[in-house]
Parts: C-alpha cells; sequence; structure tokens
C-alpha cells in the first residue's frame, strides 16, 4: 500500500476513533474497534521523540512549524528532524490514528 | 411451599438478583454457578429479569447500531442498550428484540419467547445469553476493574493470574496448582482495584475447570506463562512490555472511548503495583515452589 502523503504545509490532529494515555513514559494510543471479545488490538506506543511531536499534533500547528520547535528542543539538524517527524506522520495516517487538516 | 422465582449471585462484590416469571430451579443454572449464590444483597447490586414471550413493552431502537456481528445486533439508544437476535439461520436480519439493559447495566430485562432453554436447565449465564462476560466487563469498567483473559488462583491467601493465549496452558496450570489452594477460575479473572488493593476474584465463565470458587485474594503476581522444561519466574521490569503483553488479554465488553479511558487508567495504577512475571513452568508441578518465593 501507498504510503499516506504528508505535506509540511498541513496542520494533523488525533483521531477521534483513538484513546491514548501517558504510560510510564510513553504515549500508550489504542484504537477503537468498537468490537465485542477479547481480540488483540493493535496497539501502539510513542517514545520520548514521538511523544514531543505527538503533543504538538494540536490541528492549528503545521507540521513546517512542529519541525522548527522541535529543532529548538532538540540537539539535531533539521533534516533529521524534519525526515523523523514525517517519517512518524506517514505511520499515524496509515493506522488513521491522526486525521489532515488543511492549514 | 412456593416456586421459587428469584436468587442472587455474587461476583467481584457485584450482587446480581436473578428474577423470572418462570421458576428458578436448582438446576437452571449450570452447576459451576452454584458457589456464587449468595443470600447477601451488597449495596452494589443489579438487578435481571427473565421474561416468557416477546418484548412487546420495548420498542425496537432505530438507533445507533455499537455491535454488529451474527447473531447479534447491539444498539445504544439514550438511556438503554438493547440487544436483537439480528439474523436467521439464513442470514437473513430478523431483529428480535431479546435483552433491554439500563445504560449501567444495573436492570436488565432478557425474554425468552420459548421458554425450552429455561426448562432444560443447566444454564452455564444468568442472562441465559452465551455468556455472562460482557455484561461483568462492563460493570468492573465502572468500578475500577476489568476482566482478564487467565486462569487465577488463590494461594497462602495470595492472588495469582495466569496469563496467556488460548493454548498457553492456563487450565494445565492452575490443574496443577489445585491441591496447594483455591482456582478462582482457568479462563476468566476479574480483577478491581478496591481502596488502593489490587484483587481478583473468581468467574464462572468459558474454562474447562468443572470448580471455580467466588473467593478473592489480594493479587500478589500477574505470571505470563510459557511452557519450558524449566520452573523459573522471570520479573518484566520494562512496564511497556507488561502493557503489551497484557492488553490483548483484557476482556472488551463494547469497547468504546470512555470504557478504555477507564480500562487504561485501571491498568496503568495495576502494573505501576503489581509485578509481573514470565512465569516458565514444566509438568512436573513444581512451579509452586518458584510461587511461594514470589
Amino acid at each position: 500500500m501507498e504510503a499516506p502523503k504528508v505535506s509540511l504545509n498541513n496542520c494533523y490532529i488525533p483521531s477521534h476513533d483513538i484513546v491514548s494515555r501517558e504510560i510510564d513514559g510513553e504515549i500508550v494510543i489504542v484504537p477503537l474497534t468498537g468490537g465485542v471479545g477479547d481480540l488483540a488490538d493493535d496497539l501502539f506506543s510513542l517514545n520520548v521523540t514521538g511523544k514531543a511531536i505527538w503533543h504538538l499534533l494540536d490541528g492549528e500547528t503545521t507540521l513546517e512549524q512542529i519541525v522548527t520547535q522541535l529543532c529548538d528542543r532538540f540537539d539535531a539538524p533539521r533534516d533529521v528532524i524534519e525526515r523523523d517527524v514525517t517519517g512518524l506522520l506517514e505511520e499515524l495516517l496509515a493506522r488513521r490514528i491522526v486525521t489532515t487538516r488543511p492549514a | 411451599m412456593g416456586q421459587k422465582k428469584e436468587y442472587v449471585f455474587s461476583i467481584a462484590d457485584i450482587a446480581i438478583l436473578v428474577g423470572s416469571e418462570m421458576t428458578i430451579k436448582d438446576d437452571t443454572f449450570a452447576l459451576k454457578l452454584r458457589p456464587f449464590r449468595t443470600d447477601n444483597l451488597s449495596t452494589d447490586l443489579l438487578c435481571v429479569m427473565h421474561h416468557t414471550g416477546y418484548a412487546t413493552d420495548f420498542i425496537l431502537p432505530q438507533t445507533q447500531c455499537v455491535y454488529d456481528m451474527p447473531p447479534w445486533k447491539i444498539y445504544r439508544n439514550g438511556d438503554n442498550i438493547t440487544y436483537c437476535e439480528g439474523y436467521s439461520p439464513t442470514g437473513d436480519y430478523i431483529g428480535l428484540l431479546k435483552a433491554v439493559w439500563s445504560n449501567d447495566y444495573r436492570n436488565g430485562h432478557i425474554f425468552h419467547p420459548s421458554p425450552k432453554k429455561w426448562l432444560n436447565g443447566n444454564i452455564e449465564a444468568l442472562t441465559a445469553m452465551t455468556t455472562d462476560q460482557i455484561l461483568v466487563a462492563s460493570l468492573l469498567s465502572d468500578r475500577n476493574g476489568f476482566l482478564l483473559h487467565s486462569g487465577g488462583m488463590k494461594l497462602w491467601d495470595k492472588g495469582f493470574v495466569f496469563i496467556g493465549a488460548s493454548d498457553a496452558g492456563k487450565s494445565t496450570t492452575v490443574e496443577m496448582l489445585q491441591q496447594h489452594g483455591e482456582i478462582l477460575c482457568d479462563d476468566r479473572i476479574a480483577v478491581r482495584n478496591i481502596d488502593g488493593e489490587q484483587r481478583i476474584y473468581g468467574t464462572w465463565f468459558h474454562g474447562t475447570c468443572p470448580q471455580v470458587s467466588p473467593a478473592s485474594a489480594p493479587l500478589r503476581a500477574l505470571c505470563f506463562i510459557e511452557q519450558s522444561d524449566r520452573n523459573e519466574a522471570i520479573l518484566i521490569t520494562d512496564r511497556q512490555e507488561i502493557l503489551r503483553r497484557l492488553l490483548p488479554r483484557i476482556v472488551k465488553p463494547l469497547a468504546d472511548a470512555e470504557w478504555w479511558a477507564k480500562t487504561l487508567a485501571t491498568v496503568d495504577e495495576l502494573i505501576r503495583t503489581v509485578p509481573a512475571y514470565v512465569l516458565r513452568r514444566d509438568l512436573s508441578g513444581k512451579v509452586v515452589d518458584v510461587l511461594r518465593n514470589l
């Protein structure tokens, strides 16, 4: 399947179809499957870097602005941070954990 | 002497008053449920009423369908949750209303168009449905608890749960340990946080052990079982790993955002306070010595 297109000009926001909670320093994300029973869910968690990005996904801040903010906080080249951010967003979009809001 | 029309059962400190328009005989419900009968009407009481005939007093809901998997369709409509046995054997939707619950599951009405199942007896669920686990899992989420797909035992007044997939050997493990304590269940265990103490409780759901206990005990360890040629317990220090192992084993009733938020908070507290182990065990039964030292 083709990776979802991520644009630095877009804003992103957590989907209504997930529940998240910080547990032991990581953000744990559970998709709402709406099913009955005890089948395994596709649990997803975000480490420290992912958590920093997650907290900035407010639907109003563009990805470009998020990269800029992270450059101020983390000691890494901008192109590396940009790659990490777009990579994570591709995965979050593919899993329908976030939705796009064009700026 | 009049015919018995109601019994009270207790599970995880919740009392369930079961009433019926039909006589409830000693063998109406399966033998496995009998130890859960009680005379103690706790303050946390819910009522399940069985009716004969069709649900003529209730209107089939036209609102949000929250579950649709044959044979069931489940709707939430304002104050009620309604269960419809939606499909005929040929797959046609027939929408026969079988149960109506209040949103908090405190009051339920079950309808029996035919009394045959009731009269045959040996029913394995108080709701007379396939299982009571969805009801109890829903109740527990409002009470700092959840239902865990696991075996559980009370050993030396301490609670142990044995967690694993369906073929991991949960039943074998509890049967091996039976002589040392009480089997709470070999397939579903209720977990509750009562005033800061994590406790486990027996249930009658699923499993193959014919005798299970309604007892409870403070939870001493979460044991993720592995079949092995030796007996040892390896402490899991990474809480994310515990979470990844635990969450898929939690019974999820109509798992909406509210249920998940409450359950994640309960699980978060649990894994902070109760140690988790990979429990490797052979078939000798010597794993009891490992557990004694936890």
